[in-house]
């Protein structure tokens, strides 16, 4: 299960998502995602303060959503992951292709 | 002796948290870490869904997977078994984590995480059937 919360901040939109990120529920968070940017919220922070887990299957959203907001000339960057998803975006070496902040509201200011 | 739990879950993908909620409950009881726990649970997941998304074709309602925990003293080996066609995924090549990101491809990544987090993982066919053997050490 997992809770995905999208609110516009001026130009940015933040989107903010808790519960485990798994095979069974990914595509939701890559769906809201998707809606955002064809919509033409193109700058786009994912808050993960409240995701205790991510597997394979959440990272293949975020790559596709970052791809996509990065054709629209956006950009996808990522808050507050937890150590543990931390250690799966290293593994899979997405610490290096995101830009990743320790808090929202730095993610917020960098655009 | 080792202790020695099964769980049989139906081949679709809505039972995987069925089978990572029961090896996290055998990792907790085991002793493991919280960082170890995890590692149980994502490569339960990631491997279930394999045999889901490629050994079953999303077609497995019928069909089972079996997931066999046993805890010794200093370990806990999970074997995963389905009734897919034979298939070693070990022998899968390992995504590159430096390609750049226009050039990923859609997934890839299951096999090389649980290669990653456990100790030990091991490949048989045996009955007809696929054997996935991953292998914790509790500390």
């Amino acid at each position: 299960m997992i809770d995905i919360n999208v609110s516009g901040q001026e130009h940015v939109t933040l989107v903010e998502v808790s519960g485990r990120v798994d095979s069974m529920n990914a595509s939701e968070l890559g769906g809201a995602l998707a809606k955002a940017i064809d919509n033409g919220r193109i700058l786009l922070v994912l808050d993960l303060a409240g995701v205790d887990y991510m597997s394979s299957a959440g990272l293949r959203e975020l790559v596709n959503s970052l791809k996509k907001a990065q054709k629209a000339t956006g950009d996808l960057r990522l808050a507050q992951p937890s150590e543990r998803v931390r250690e799966v975006l290293e593994m899979a070496g997405l610490d290096t292709i995101f830009q990743i902040f320790d808090n929202p509201n730095d993610a917020l200011g960098s655009f | 002796m080792a202790d020695e739990r099964w769980l049989r879950i139906p081949g679709v993908l809505v039972n995987v948290a069925t089978a990572c909620d029961f090896v996290v409950e055998v990792a907790q009881n085991a002793g493991m870490n919280e960082r170890a726990i995890y590692h149980c649970r994502l490569a339960v997941e990631e491997a279930c869904t394999n045999v889901i998304e490629h050994g079953y074709q999303f077609n497995g309602a019928d069909k089972v997977i079996d997931v066999v925990c046993q805890t010794f003293a200093d370990e806990v080996i999970i074997t995963i078994m389905d009734d897919g066609p034979p298939y070693n995924p070990l022998t899968k090549s390992e995504p590159d984590p430096k390609t750049p990101l226009w050039e990923r491809n859609e997934g890839g990544w299951g096999v090389a995480f649980i290669k990653k987090v456990m100790d030990r993982v091991d490949y048989r066919h045996e009955g007809n059937r696929n054997h996935l053997i991953l292998s914790k050490r509790i500390h």
